[in-house]
């Protein structure tokens, strides 16, 4: 332990997101996940002699929005690169990127996060830079298999690839910085930031060095982490690996490892890439593209709202408490979800507690991804309303309500309440009734009540709620029964 | 600037060639002879001139956001060297 | 049926309109004149069922009154045009077997014109060469004689129409390729500006330099299908939006122009003295014409072709890559894993000279080497660019030769990589500044060799070109 606190880790990010568009950057073809192998693509997808690409202008447009969120300077004149390699799951033999001018330079990314000693950290993650390019085909190598198979649906999909300054110190400092990334991108529309299905990926680059020591130690670059869990993971171990290396008078091998989730260890690869000469040079094939200011201001206008303006907008024009709304306005699809029911009820208080309370609780995390929440909008503002309106409690509507609402969507708040009998008898005068007759059925108590003994309350109400089989409401009836006996 | 033969096996390894050893040679001889020409390049002045990267005139060449055609699997395969009815295939790659 | 030797679709459409021949009646005197020649090693196919078929549905159509501009017009295209359903290999062993899956835009816009295409035509591989003795196929001869190279690449092209085995043929030009084998071959060829005509389905040497060209026996077929096959589409993003003028209309165009001459042409001791001789008699017949000639010169031209070798060569190495044996195209039957199936299939694949360039391109981008050569090449491109946009201020047209020589023997210049490279040096200005350029027949040297005459005009100034060509070649009364 005492060995690593003498040093100090340094970490850059990439990361790649897979754009939400209807097609690929490059070609025509579908850019949906999970189709049938090799069904999405085209001539130009599999590099026919004679194909040309065209760029998807909604592909520029989200890689600007993603930039303008994280305040970078957006490239005004913008080429694309050629990266030549030899893969088999990169048709062309090169892949289509930005090199000396990537679509936006610089920028930051806000995070929160607790450092070694507990303390909570604010800080400014700054971006390298984040390009444009053409993601590559699948290959698939089974066990048992003599060969690999190769599909192509996934080359030519859009990415962005965010690059950060080696500025990251911590494993907690990567995973909040991944975590607002993805919120960020979710947040916009550009990306469904799902790690465990590759459209969000991250690679790290790592190097260590004594603490107060400017020079930088050799960078390791580690790759296969499907989660943000086990880039924090990825990088707790490299870093131990590398410090024991230092410690022992090995060498650190600048090289590509891969992170094992089974065994949490990095591994050098097997067969040892040589260094690659990309021979990187723009591409004659793509026009440049100028990205005007009049381009830059429609960009803007057509942006959804960053997660702190809606932040702002459920403090000042909802009225929520901070701690409310920002619970709510950490996903987009629940600070949607919560505009959507203060359309259709006034009780915006009312809503933030539903949703922060009961709904929450039914709504797992791919559930919010794909906005499948437990009660359309409006059911939520019905029920919502419902309680208002003194018909039923709170927590009949929570405990009893809300569940069967699920299992049973096709029916109304009020037919539920109806059928199972739940609606609070808030008619003052025929409670006033049943107050009378349980109060000229007790003379003692009353009497006892009188003197002093205010306890006695609790059984009036109990008598009054069983007469009326349960539907009397507590509270007006409490409220009269009072006034009753004050006479 | 000369081509010798370390160079020339990485330049071939790079673009997935194979020089025979009774064709280097020959290739390294005519890559030189090549190569001296165009050095002729160096006397020009060139300080100050942008690389032309482009030679259209034409910018922002932009496709709509909408699927177009795409190539039934069996077409798509058709010239495949090696497949089944699914899937592209080459010798096992080791990562 | 007795089919004489057309020299223009005019003629042909006079002799059709009038019933003296028939669609089919021509492709199937082109199919014999194919057949009589198939010694010069023209066509790597030929599509005489589907030809025939084709010829029968035009001649329907004339009847109807609903035919196209180019009914009645047989061509044959280079084998680096991608046309569905037929095979395209680019003169390379590296794609046999392969079947393209769509059609080129020049190709697809002559055939919705009614145009018939007879077959597909032998070239230097991957359109790389000067004399069609790099193809896999083996070499295309001279019509004119056949121990001689017809010029390249698009070789099988040129002789086609010379040989009268199609009445005109698309090829392409990156260097001269167009222009050149016309001058060896005694036809007319011409290289668009840069971007005029889309580049979808051409199967690309070099991106920055490639045109599709028409190679005719007229000016006037030259500038249809220029007009046909001009102007943008959906797929290609370098393609000119510019408005595509009415080239064949404006052929009858007679302004007096100022015309400039490369004093190179006719002066230098590197052009044969038949070549300077005839320069000079085309130079004389245009100032007869009225134009304004004279000399010019150009400093930079000893660089243009250094700068033109090293692009091309970079721009190549990295186009080449996809024929990898993976997807499409030859594999290696001795492949025992991923690396060897690359290696073993692209060197076996690929001709020598195509290895040679990958290299020499592979070299010229290579980290160390990349600013030396390829970034110095880019700033010469533009010097280059920039000087003769400057002279184009001044004249409307310069001319110069188009060769050095005439048609070599086969196998003469082959063993030299050097001497081919100087046989572009007219040539090769055209493309990299990006600008128009035609070669007309400007007569034949003392043995009879053929030999050409080149004009090039302004970016997007084809009118012109073609306007002072049809009426040097009316007055020179060139036979068929």
């Amino acid at each position: 332990m005492e060995v690593l606190e003498k040093y100090e880790m340094v970490i850059g990010l990439e990361v790649h997101c897979q754009l939400l568009t209807a097609t690929k950057i490059f070609a025509a073809d579908s850019n949906q996940f999970g189709s049938e192998p090799n069904t999405n693509i085209s001539v130009i997808t599999l590099g026919h002699p004679g194909t040309l690409p065209k760029l998807n202008r909604k592909a520029v447009e989200l890689a600007v929005r993603m930039g303008l969120a994280c305040r970078s300077t957006i490239t005004q004149y913008n080429l694309f690169a050629r990266k030549n390699y030899f893969y088999p799951d990169l048709p062309k033999g090169y892949q289509l990127s930005q090199d000396k001018t990537p679509v936006c330079v610089g920028g930051e990314v806000p995070v929160r996060f607790r450092d070694a000693g507990g303390q909570t950290l604010e800080k400014a993650v700054r971006l390298h830079h984040i390009h444009l390019e053409e993601d590559a085909g699948k290959s698939i190598h089974e066990a048992g298999q003599w060969d690999t198979w190769l599909d192509y649906n996934r080359a030519g999909t859009p990415l962005i690839e965010m690059v950060t300054d080696p500025v990251i110190r911590s494993g907690e400092e990567a995973a909040a910085y991944l975590t607002e990334v993805r919120r960020l991108v979710r947040y916009l529309d550009i990306c469904d930031g799902n790690m465990e299905e590759g459209s969000l990926r991250c690679d790290v680059n790592i190097s260590v060095r004594l603490k107060g020591e400017e020079r930088l130690g050799t960078k390791v670059e580690v790759k296969n982490m499907n989660s943000i869990r086990n880039v924090q993971r990825a990088i707790e171990t490299e870093f131990r690996r590398q410090i024991e290396a230092i410690e022992t008078g090995q060498p650190i091998i600048q090289e590509t490892r891969m992170f094992d989730a089974a065994t949490g260890q990095t591994a050098g690869m097997r067969v040892k890439e040589t260094m690659n000469d990309y021979r990187y040079f723009p591409d004659p094939d793509l026009s440049p593209v100028v990205i005007s200011d009049e381009w830059l201001a429609e960009i803007r206008a057509g942006m959804p709202a960053l997660p702190k303006e809606r932040y702002e907008k459920l403090l000042a024009h909802y009225g929520l408490p901070e701690y409310d709304a920002a619970l709510i306005s950490d996903a987009r699809e629940l600070a949607d979800y919560f505009e959507a029911v203060c359309t259709r009820t006034a009780n915006y208080k009312a809503a933030s507690n539903w949703i922060m309370g009961p709904v929450k609780a039914q709504t797992s995390e791919k559930n919010l991804r794909e906005q499948q929440f437990p009660l359309p909008a409006d059911k939520l503002a019905e029920l919502i309303n419902l309680v208002d309106s003194g018909q039923v409690s709170f927590s009949t509507a929570s405990q009893r309500m809300f569940p069967v609402l699920i299992e049973q969507p096709e029916k109304s708040a009020e037919q539920v309440a109806r059928e199972q009998n739940l609606l609070q008898n808030s008619n003052t005068d025929s409670l006033l009734a049943l107050v009378d007759e349980v109060l000229a059925a007790w003379p003692d108590k009353v009497k006892e009540y009188k003197k002093g003994k205010k306890g006695l309350l609790g059984l009036f109400v109990g008598e009054v709620m069983k007469k009326s089989k349960g539907s009397a409401d507590p509270k007006l009836t409490n409220e009269l029964i009072q006034k009753s006996l004050a006479l | 600037m000369k081509v010798d033969r370390e160079t020339l096996q990485k330049i071939a390894h790079l673009a997935r060639l194979e020089v025979r050893p009774e064709e280097e040679q020959p290739m390294i001889d005519s890559l030189n002879e090549v190569l001296t020409w165009m050095e002729q390049l160096n006397a020009v002045d060139t300080t100050g001139v942008e690389p032309l990267t482009h030679l259209s005139a034409e910018r922002n060449v932009l496709r709509e956001d909408v699927v177009g055609e795409q190539l039934p699997r069996g077409n798509a395969l058709k010239n495949a060297p090696a497949k089944d009815d699914t899937y592209f295939q080459v010798p096992k790659v080791i990562e | 049926m007795s089919v004489k030797t057309y020299d223009s679709l005019s003629q042909i459409q006079n002799d059709l309109a009038v019933g003296a021949v028939t669609c089919r009646g021509l492709v199937e005197h082109y199919l014999r004149r194919i057949e009589e020649n198939r010694h010069l090693n023209v066509f790597v196919a030929v599509y005489a069922e589907e030809a025939l078929r084709r010829a029968d549905e035009v001649d329907a159509r004339r009847q109807e009154g609903k035919a196209g501009r180019l009914a009645g017009m047989v061509i044959g295209i280079k084998d680096v045009l991608s046309y569905t359903g037929h095979g395209v290999q680019a003169g390379s062993r590296i794609l046999d077997g392969f079947t393209a899956q769509f059609t080129a835009t020049a190709v697809q816009r002559v055939i919705d014109e009614d145009a018939i295409v007879i077959g597909r035509q032998n070239c230097d591989e991957f359109a790389m060469g000067s004399s069609n003795e790099n193809s896999a196929f083996g070499p295309v001869r001279n019509a004119a004689d056949t121990d001689r190279v017809p010029g390249g690449s698009s070789g099988g092209s040129a002789v086609a129409v010379q040989a009268g085995l199609c009445l005109a043929s698309l090829g392409s030009d990156t260097g001269g390729s167009v222009r050149q084998p016309a001058a060896f071959c005694g036809v007319v060829g011409l290289k668009p500006t840069y971007a005029r005509v889309s580049r979808w389905g051409l199967i690309a040497y070099a991106s920055s330099f490639d045109c599709i060209g028409p190679i005719t026996r007229s000016v006037e077929d030259a500038a249809l299908l220029l007009e046909v096959m001009a102007g943008p589409d959906e797929f290609d993003s370098t393609v000119s939006r510019n408005e595509v003028p009415a080239y064949h209309a404006l052929l009858k165009e007679n302004r007096p122009l100022r015309i400039g001459y490369l004093r190179e042409g006719v002066e230098s001791e590197g052009v044969d003295a038949d070549i300077r001789q005839k320069t000079r008699e085309a130079l004389d017949a245009l100032q007869a014409l009225g134009h304004t000639v004279e000399p010019v010169d150009f400093p930079l031209l000893q660089h243009v072709l250094p700068t033109y070798y090293i692009l091309t060569t970079a721009e190549a190495s990295s186009n080449l890559s996809r024929f990898d044996g993976v997807r499409y195209g030859y594999r290696s039957p001795n492949a025992t894993d991923l690396e060897s199936l690359y290696k073993k299939s692209r060197t076996e694949g690929f001709g020598d000279e195509v290895r040679r360039r990958i290299l020499l391109g592979t070299f010229a981008l290579s980290a160390s080497y990349y600013d030396a050569y390829y970034t110095k090449a880019q700033q010469v491109r533009r010097l280059i660019k920039d000087a003769t946009d400057a002279l184009f201020a001044g004249y409307d047209l310069i001319a110069t030769p188009v060769t050095p020589t005439t048609a070599f023997r086969i196998g003469e210049k082959a063993s030299d990589p050097l001497q081919m490279y100087l046989a572009d040096i007219f040539t090769v200005q055209a493309n990299v500044a990006g600008c128009p350029a035609i070669s007309v027949p400007n007569g034949t040297d003392r043995t009879g060799l053929p030999i050409g005459f080149q004009l090039m005009a302004a970016p997007f100034r084809e009118a012109d070109l073609l306007s002072v060509a049809g009426r040097l070649r009316q007055r020179q009364e060139v036979p068929a």
